[in-house]
């Protein structure tokens, strides 16, 4: 009889020291969550069919005489991004605790093996997913400057972009670097990194070429169907883009989904009620470039917002976005062939100040203005202006130099015949 | 009556049209064509040599109009059109029989 009851409170004691020993999070486990690492998976997935949507999407809005040239860009950046992350893109973003850039200990994926853990994934996996985000970011870039520049200096300027651009960025905000140690800034999916960042590098590009020559018809997408399947496949993209941005399959996954879908709706929405009464008509070209600028508006926020304040994101995004866009077409003198600035920049700029005032304390760990808390809402606005000049000013840098190597700029005649021809020889359409 | 055919450059079609309207016309056929004229094309350097590209594209107008407002409409053509480059295109003038609505009053 004692040495049942010995038994028994040894078993008692047993369970309790299990159940305080059992952690209170997934975080730091060390132990690789089998539900989290299929989800991620799944979202890598998603993150990648983006950049073959965005060549969709950008070429269908272009002359029939670029397609085959935003097709050939768009595999560069799948081709050029994804062995510079694997090389030393990886190792400068998310190894070491460096404030302006990470060291090299992971070049080529070095001493990072199959059953390495980074929280609740294998570390492989997070090494995967990030590198969709470069892709992505790259993939961006290609509407701003479209139909002007040549192949060669494109894949030229992904290669050092990929090192002196995108790198530090993803250092300095999810890497541990200058905005984690000086600033509250929170990013959730990519505003800064992807963004505000690919939209600064692509306006520096446009700014650096100058405008298209009068002898390229422009504002005419040449096939609208493709621009649609495009975004279709950025808007599923987008929903592994935020929904895996937490890192785990959990309550924060599902509401970024929830979110990025709400913002997305009420932005598109609200975009077209503005064109109907700006311009007498909705139109497809309108309705899409609303659902992504509510895609990007949402896009930093995702993982600490609720869906009200998602719905407010979205329809704010609507007017600021579609005045941006016009303000680019008609008055900045600057040729944005495919509103990248006005949507992915000035969207992104926006999504990443809504963090700082909507972001809940109990959800990403720092408090918006609506709490009551000013720090976020500064370290937001700090980290746009820093993100916007390093990206437009290096961009320019890279660019400029590689104009002594190489020329960048097509000829007037080269620009009419259209890169599909003069840097391909392999039009998209037989007439 | 005559019909006067232009091969011009697609981004000056617009231009065009005004011009023509203006002069008077009223009918008007436009159609996407590729060819050269007496360059024989463009000619592109890549690093494995040159290439002759000798189907380029234009734009082809096509109207009838009244005798008396041809010259106005010639003129409309090359003052729209006129770039002063290599590949602004052609004016074609010729004799029409006859016109005839297809739908009967």
């Amino acid at each position: 009889m004692r040495k049942t009851i010995a038994i028994s409170i040894t078993t008692i004691f047993a369970l309790v020291v299990c159940i305080m020993a059992m952690p209170d999070s997934y975080a730091d486990t060390g132990i690789v969550d089998t539900g989290s690492t299929a989800w991620v998976a799944i979202c890598t997935a998603l993150v990648f069919i983006m950049t073959p949507g965005v060549a969709l999407f950008y070429g269908g809005m272009l002359r029939k005489q670029s397609m085959t040239s935003i097709m050939a860009q768009t595999l560069a950046v799948i081709a050029i991004m994804t062995l510079s992350w694997f090389v030393v893109g990886y190792s400068l973003a998310f190894s070491g605790d460096g404030t302006i850039i990470g060291n090299l200990e992971h070049v080529l994926l070095n001493g990072i093996s199959y059953d390495d853990v980074s929280g609740v994934l294998p570390e492989l996996e997070f090494v995967i997913f990030q590198c969709a985000f470069a892709l992505i970011t790259a993939g961006i870039i290609v509407g701003a400057y479209a139909e002007r520049i040549h192949f060669k200096a494109v894949a030229l300027f992904l290669l050092v972009w990929s090192i002196l651009v995108y790198a530090p960025m993803a250092h300095w905000v999810w890497g541990g670097g200058l905005f984690d140690e000086y600033l509250t800034v929170r990013d959730f999916a990519g505003g800064l990194v992807v963004h505000i960042c690919a939209a600064t590098s692509g306006l520096a590009l446009a700014v650096f070429v100058g405008k298209r020559s009068d002898r390229v018809i422009k504002d005419r997408a040449h096939n609208l169907p493709l621009v649609f399947i495009g975004f279709t496949l950025l808007w599923i993209g987008w929903l592994g883009f935020n929904g895996g941005s937490g890192l785990a399959a959990d309550g924060i996954a599902v509401n970024a989904i929830v979110v990025t879908q709400l913002s997305m709706a009420s932005c598109m929405a609200v975009w077209a009620i503005i064109q109907y009464f700006h311009t007498g008509h909705v139109g497809v070209l309108g309705l899409i470039s609303g659902g992504v600028a509510g895609l990007v508006a949402i896009t930093p926020a995702a993982g600490y917002v609720d869906a009200t304040a998602a719905l407010v994101i979205g329809i704010v995004c609507a007017p600021v976005c579609y005045y941006a866009v016009y303000f680019m077409r008609k008055k900045s003198g600057i040729d944005d062939a495919l509103d990248v600035f006005g949507v992915h920049g000035i969207g992104g700029i926006w999504g990443s100040i809504a963090t700082g005032i909507f972001a809940q304390e109990a959800m990403g760990g720092a408090a918006g203005l609506i709490e009551g808390s000013t720090d976020l809402f500064v370290g937001q606005i700090v980290a746009a202006i820093v993100t916007v000049i390093y990206c437009f000013a290096m961009s320019y840098a890279i660019i400029w130099v590689i104009s002594k190597i190489t020329p960048v700029k097509m000829s007037e005649d080269e620009e009419a015949i259209g890169g599909d021809i003069v840097d391909h020889g392999e039009p998209s359409y037989l007439i | 009556m005559k019909m006067i055919v232009a091969i011009i450059r697609p981004e000056k079609l617009g231009a065009v049209k005004d011009g023509l309207s203006a002069a008077g016309v009223e009918g008007i056929t436009i159609s996407d064509v590729r060819g050269h004229g007496s360059q024989s094309g463009i000619t592109l350097t890549s690093r494995v040599g040159t290439t002759v590209l000798d189907e380029i594209e234009k734009v082809k107008i096509e109207t009838v109009i009244d005798d008396s407002i041809e010259q106005a409409c010639i003129d409309a053509i090359i003052s729209a059109a006129n770039t002063g480059h290599f590949g602004d295109g052609r004016i074609f003038v010729m004799p029409v029989e006859k016109s005839i609505r297809v739908r009967q009053e």
